[in-house]
């Protein structure tokens, strides 16, 4: 049983020592890497959801974009496969934490905003203003879209923080409520019981749909840049 | 604890035979500096690394990275900025005199 609501959210140590680093490192031992011609099943399946990952992200971008080939998979991966265990019970999950998502959306977008600004100073510089705008709303939507230019990094983080904590909270507590119901009153128990399966299949197309999210908006702020 | 007896028992003798390096003090000094118990050295770790890590992505982290390594940058910047924030905040609660009366 848990101390309090928010005990799943606390940073793990070890001994006094933080665990995040190993709980981190964790999901890239998970996936074994291809060492032979022709490989196992698993190490097969694996490799057909790569191609399929890269093939959805990287097909509308040219050769520049598709460079960040692997930055784009691992990060996919990494996310994906991080929500997924977080949702056994009694785990800590890493993206729930929004320095680690901070740590991820900030590098990855000053990284496309400087490719934008080294190579396609022009390109970059007028998607700061819509097309057919009247001429006296100008300034006033350059300092606009400059303003969701500098938001975009922390919609990034935020957007996947609060889905994954937001989930996990609601497991929490419907959770507790199965547990009390069965003690107060039997016959609602199993509404509640359903309601929490329900909502744990929800939480699993989350993880991957938010994983798959923060990796698309990544891609096309490069494909914008690029 | 056997490793830092060697090395003891090996500065010992080097400390008394002035001029010579033992072969017990090299052999300890390897022994701390290069071998652990588990037989996985950290000289063969490195080499590791480098074998496998670093020679099939330094294009990567050289050439086409660079611009998230500038992000990285920026990323390290803010936090210094938030961390030096905070304490400077810590530090004037610290200075200010505790109230002397309670909230009401």
């Amino acid at each position: 049983m848990n101390e309090n609501l928010f005990h799943s959210f606390t940073t793990p140590t070890l001994m006094g020592l933080p665990a995040v680093a190993l709980i981190i490192l964790l999901p890239s031992m998970m996936y074994p890497s291809p060492s032979r011609l022709i490989n196992n099943r698993l190490t097969s399946l694996q490799a057909w959801l790569v191609q399929l990952i890269l093939k959805q992200l990287m097909m509308a971008h040219n050769t520049k974009g598709q460079s960040w080939s692997l930055m784009l998979t691992s990060l996919i991966l990494f996310i994906g496969s991080t929500n997924l265990l977080g949702l056994l019970p009694h785990s800590f999950t890493p993206t729930s934490q929004l320095s680690l998502n901070l740590g991820m959306a900030i590098p990855l977008w000053a990284g496309t905003v400087v490719l934008g600004l080294r190579n396609k100073m022009k390109k970059f510089l007028a998607h700061l203003l819509p097309q057919g705008t009247p001429t006296p709303l100008i300034p006033m939507l350059v300092i606009i879209e400059t303003i969701s230019l500098f938001i975009q990094p922390l919609a990034l983080a935020v957007r996947l923080t609060a889905n994954i904590t937001a989930g996990h909270l609601l497991m929490h507590l419907i959770g507790n409520a199965t547990s009390m119901f069965i003690t107060l009153s039997l016959p609602a128990a199993p509404t509640t019981f359903i309601l929490l399966v329900l909502l744990t299949m929800l939480e699993f197309t989350v993880a991957l749909i938010q994983a798959y999210v923060f990796t698309l908006l990544v891609s096309l702020y490069l494909h914008d840049n690029t | 604890m056997l490793y830092i007896n060697i090395w003891r028992k090996g500065f010992a003798k080097v400390m008394s035979d002035k001029g010579l390096l033992s072969k017990i003090y090299k052999e300890s000094l390897a022994a701390v500096l290069w071998y652990s118990p588990s037989g996985w050295s950290c000289s063969e770790m490195l080499q590791s690394i480098i074998k496998n890590v670093w020679i099939p992505m330094k294009p990567y982290y050289i050439q086409v990275y660079w611009e998230i390594w500038v992000g990285i940058r920026l990323m390290g910047f803010i936090i210094c900025k938030i961390r030096s924030a905070d304490k400077k905040n810590k530090a004037l609660k610290g200075l200010s005199p505790a109230p002397a009366h309670g909230h009401h």
